[in-house]
This record gives C-alpha cells, sequence and structure tokens, in this order.
C-alpha cells in the first residue's frame, strides 16, 4: 500500500477515478439532466460518434497554437536577448513591453482579425502575440541573471561581449526561457481558441460555440476536454524538451525537505 | 635583488563608498613580488584580503595608488591573459563536464580547442580526476570541483595564478593532500602564485613569502619569510623553525 501512494503514476490515476466516480455519482444521485451536465460515457459516446469532427478542428487549433506560439516566442527570444544585451534598448523599450502585457487580448483580439484578415493567419498572429510578450520578459531576466562568480571568471578570463552572450548568459537563462515557454504553450491554445470564438470556420473555439446556439452540452464538453487535453499535450512536449536542454539547473532536481 | 618582479604595489587605497557610509577596505599597500613566488596572505576575515586580490587581478578598481602586473596595467595583463585565477567556490559552469570547463578559457580566449584534447587529460591527470573527465560538477565532490577549477585556471599557462581560499571549504585532509598537489603543480611551471588562506600552517608550508594582513584598515602588517628547501614534504611541519614560524604568525594574527 505505502510503495502504491509513493509510485509515481498512482496518485493522479487514483485522483481522476476519485473524479469520475463523483462525477457519475452525483448524476445518479442528484438526478442531473444530460442538457445540464452529461456523464462521462455520454462524452465518450460524442467523441467516438465525431471523431473526425473533433480531430478536424483540433487539428487547425493546434497548428494556429503551435505557429503562433513558435512566431511569437521566436520574437519574443529575439527582443529579449536584444533588451539583455543593450542598455539603450532596455531602457528604450521595456516600459513599452510591460505596458504591453497589461492588454487584454480579448479586447485586442477583434482588431487583429480585422488587420490580418478571417483566415488562420489572424488566429496565428493572436496566439503569437500572447507567447512573445512573456517570452521577452523571461529571456530578459534570465539572461540578467547569471552568476556573480561566472561573471567574474568570464571577466578575469577576458571575454568578449559575443562569449558572455552565448556561452554564459544564454545558457543562464535556458531555465528561465523555459518557464515562460512552459507557461505560453498552454495559452497560445487559449488565446487560439478565444481567436476562433471571435470569428473562425473550424476549430475548437469554433465547435464550442457553434454547439453552444443549440444547447449541444455533451458536445462543448467534449470540445473543452479535446482542448485541455491538446493544451495538455503541448506542455508535456515542451517539459521534455527542457529536460533535454535544462536538467543541470537546480529548478528540476527533486526538493529535500 | 634585481630578479624580475611580476607585481608591484604602490600606496594602494581602496575605499568602498554606501549610503551608510565610506568604507576604507585597503589603505597604503606595499608590495613587491618576485617571478616565480608563492606568495601567501593571511589575515583575520574582512582584512581586505580578497579585495587586494580582486585590485590585482582587475575584478575592483582602486581608488588611488599605483598597481603594476607583469609589467603592465591590470587591466592590460587580464585582456593579454597574464594571470589566472582560482576562487572561494569552484564557479564550474553545471552544464559543462570536467573537459569543457577546462576548456572553457581556450573558447573565450578564440583558440582551436582540438589542439588542447591531449593538454586537458594532463592537466585533469594532474589534479588526479583521471576518470572523472566526463563527469558534470553535480556528479563531483567538492574537492574534485576544485581541482577542475585548479586545471581550468592552468589550460592558458598563465604567468600568474591568483588563488582565493581555493581550499577553504574543504576539510583538513583532502587540504593537505591538494596542497601537496599545488606544490607539485607550482615546482613543475614555476608561476608566480599568491595564495590567499586563513591558516596559518597552510601559508607556511606552502609560501616563499607570507603577507600578514590586518584589518579595518586593511593593512600590511609584517612579511614573514619563509625559506624551507624545497621540495618540501610534509616533515617541515615538525621542524623547530616551523613552530618558531606558526607561533610568530599566530601572534600577529591574535595582536589585532
Amino acid at each position: 500500500m505505502k510503495k502504491l501512494i509513493e509510485s509515481k503514476w498512482f496518485p493522479p490515476i487514483f485522483f481522476l477515478i476519485l473524479l469520475f466516480v463523483v462525477w457519475v455519482g452525483s448524476i445518479l444521485i442528484f438526478k442531473i439532466p444530460t442538457y445540464l451536465l452529461p456523464s462521462p460515457i455520454k462524452i465518450y459516446k460524442e467523441i467516438a460518434q465525431n471523431l473526425y469532427l473533433f480531430a478536424f478542428n483540433g487539428f487547425w487549433t493546434l497548428v494556429e497554437a503551435v505557429a503562433g506560439y513558435l512566431l511569437g516566442g521566436s520574437f519574443g527570444l529575439l527582443l529579449g536577448s536584444l533588451l539583455a544585451y543593450s542598455k539603450f534598448f532596455e531602457r528604450g523599450f521595456l516600459p513599452y513591453v510591460v505596458g504591453a502585457t497589461t492588454i487584454p487580448i480579448v479586447a485586442f483580439a477583434p482588431l487583429v482579425i480585422i488587420y490580418v484578415g478571417f483566415g488562420i493567419a489572424s488566429k496565428i498572429v493572436i496566439a503569437a502575440i500572447v507567447s512573445f510578450f512573456p517570452l521577452t520578459l523571461y529571456t530578459l531576466k534570465g539572461m540578467q541573471s547569471s552568476d556573480f562568480i561566472h561573471r567574474d571568471l568570464f571577466y578575469v578570463l577576458a571575454a568578449s561581449r559575443f562569449n558572455v552572450f552565448i556561452k554564459l548568459q544564454l545558457q543562464s537563462a535556458l531555465p528561465y526561457i523555459f518557464t515562460a515557454m512552459k507557461q505560453t504553450s498552454t495559452i497560445a491554445v487559449i488565446a487560439a481558441i478565444i481567436a476562433e470564438y471571435i470569428q473562425a470556420d473550424r476549430g475548437f473555439g469554433y465547435l464550442i460555440l457553434q454547439s453552444s446556439y443549440v444547447m449541444d452540452i455533451p458536445r462543448m464538453w467534449s470540445a473543452v476536454l479535446f482542448s485541455c487535453v491538446l493544451a495538455m499535450s503541448f506542455y508535456g512536449l515542451v517539459v521534455l524538451v527542457e529536460k533535454k536542454f535544462v536538467w543541470w539547473h537546480s529548478s528540476l532536481k527533486e526538493l529535500k525537505i | 635583488m634585481s630578479r624580475i618582479k611580476s607585481i608591484i604595489v604602490k600606496k594602494l587605497n581602496k575605499v568602498f563608498e554606501s549610503k551608510s557610509g565610506n568604507f576604507e577596505a585597503l589603505s597604503d599597500i606595499n608590495i613587491e613580488i618576485n617571478k616565480g613566488d608563492f606568495i601567501s596572505i593571511i589575515g583575520p576575515s574582512g582584512c581586505g584580503k580578497t579585495t587586494l586580490m580582486r585590485c590585482l587581478s582587475n575584478l575592483e578598481d582602486t581608488t588611488s595608488g599605483f598597481i603594476e602586473i607583469n609589467g603592465k596595467t591590470p587591466d592590460s595583463a587580464r585582456k593579454d591573459r597574464d594571470f589566472g585565477m582560482v576562487f572561494q567556490t569552484s564557479g564550474l559552469l553545471s552544464w559543462r563536464n570536467s573537459i569543457e570547463n577546462v576548456l572553457l578559457p581556450i573558447e573565450l580566449a578564440g583558440k582551436d580547442k582540438n589542439n588542447y584534447k591531449n593538454k586537458v587529460n594532463e592537466l585533469l591527470d594532474l589534479v588526479n580526476l583521471k576518470g572523472f573527465e566526463k563527469n558534470y560538477p553535480e556528479e563531483l565532490s567538492g574537492g574534485m570541483q576544485q581541482r577542475v577549477s585548479i586545471a581550468r585556471s592552468l589550460i592558458l599557462e598563465p604567468q600568474i595564478l591568483f588563488m582565493d581560499e581555493p581550499f577553504g571549504a574543504l576539510d583538513h585532509i583532502t587540504r593537505e593532500k591538494l596542497n601537496i598537489e599545488l606544490l607539485n603543480i607550482w615546482e613543475k611551471r614555476k608561476q608566480t602564485i599568491i595564495f590567499i588562506t586563513h591558516n596559518i600552517r597552510e601559508a607556511i608550508f606552502l609560501s616563499d613569502q607570507i603577507l600578514v594582513m590586518t584589518s579595518n584598515p586593511g593593512k600590511i602588517k609584517k612579511i614573514l619569510t619563509v625559506d624551507f628547501e624545497r621540495p618540501r614534504s610534509d616533515e617541515i611541519k615538525n621542524l623547530e623553525k616551523f613552530k618558531d614560524l606558526e607561533l610568530e604568525g599566530e601572534t600577529l594574527l591574535k595582536s589585532e
């Protein structure tokens, strides 16, 4: 029993089963109708019968989220690096970058759709915007967070500015960069869905909105669950990449208490 | 005494300014260090040993006074990579293994690391780390990490080596072993070594001269000359002269 509790896979599965029991249990006990809360079996049936529908819309949401994520993330990484490289740019840009993070994407997204158009490009841009700012700020912060002893070492070794940047600052920034990349992996999916709410002809946002017009609750729940799975898989993928690049950092080691 | 001077310091002063007032870290320091000598700096905590070394290695600006390293200003000596440095903690890069850490100065000097493959192995051998070439810092003990950092400081064969309490955090026995290793290395290469320590026995065992410092303001109180023959072995620690020096050093340190 003790072994089971301390194992890695048991706790999450235990709570998942618990969730299902409470879910199904409360539907049976309180006689909740399907149009309010469908049972997991209902949702399973909905998904099984409409697999193509979910796959098609999921695919487009994923494409928008990932493309936006990569695009916005890359630009964020570049701008963050530039700000870390030059005090002039940091002083000049940082206040506006911080200011820009306060813009609610829901308020800004309709403008983007008007400017960029009705296709998937506007959804990609919206996902890119939400990925851009965290990457910029975390990259900057990370690059400024190298250890003092390493700075002294590089100074004594008469390292060039470029080498300090590549061999010290960028490496030291990786844990921060991955923190931002994990954060934005899920946010990018959310942003894509929000963009689809506003205007789209495909994607989970579109599917959820359409289903809500006809009160198709099982389909809405299925789309919500699918979105979660999508965001979580994306997140998981980034975690795997992180392990490959920053295994050496203390944040990836277990805390001993 | 017409030997070539590695380091000349004249009337060096260093004042740290802060909101809570000025702090005179170093006051009127005058030193001349011969090429190839092993010099220890000893003194109580906060007496400015590290500050002095940071001024010599160009990590800190001086308030007033004159420093010459290898006949140059500390800044140009640093840029010419005339000196290497070993810090209180190893300062290894945790994303590099032992070999890659030792190669760092080569990369930063813009040299081709492929030409240094043999040399890295020689150095790691010299500091007794054979078999740990591919290990990352987290897989090494504190003493091993510090030895990697010593190898790193030697790869460019600097003429001067600054060592700031390199073995301070290690246990007594490891420390004595590393001292002997260090003497072996020095005897082979004959760099000028400036070595900070808290430990008077360590200082006597290693050095040609010991600069005894006093705090507040940081000054050099006395220079002790140690003239045991080299190469030295552990046995000199039993000599009367060693004990006399140890007593003298301790008296100097206590009469603060």
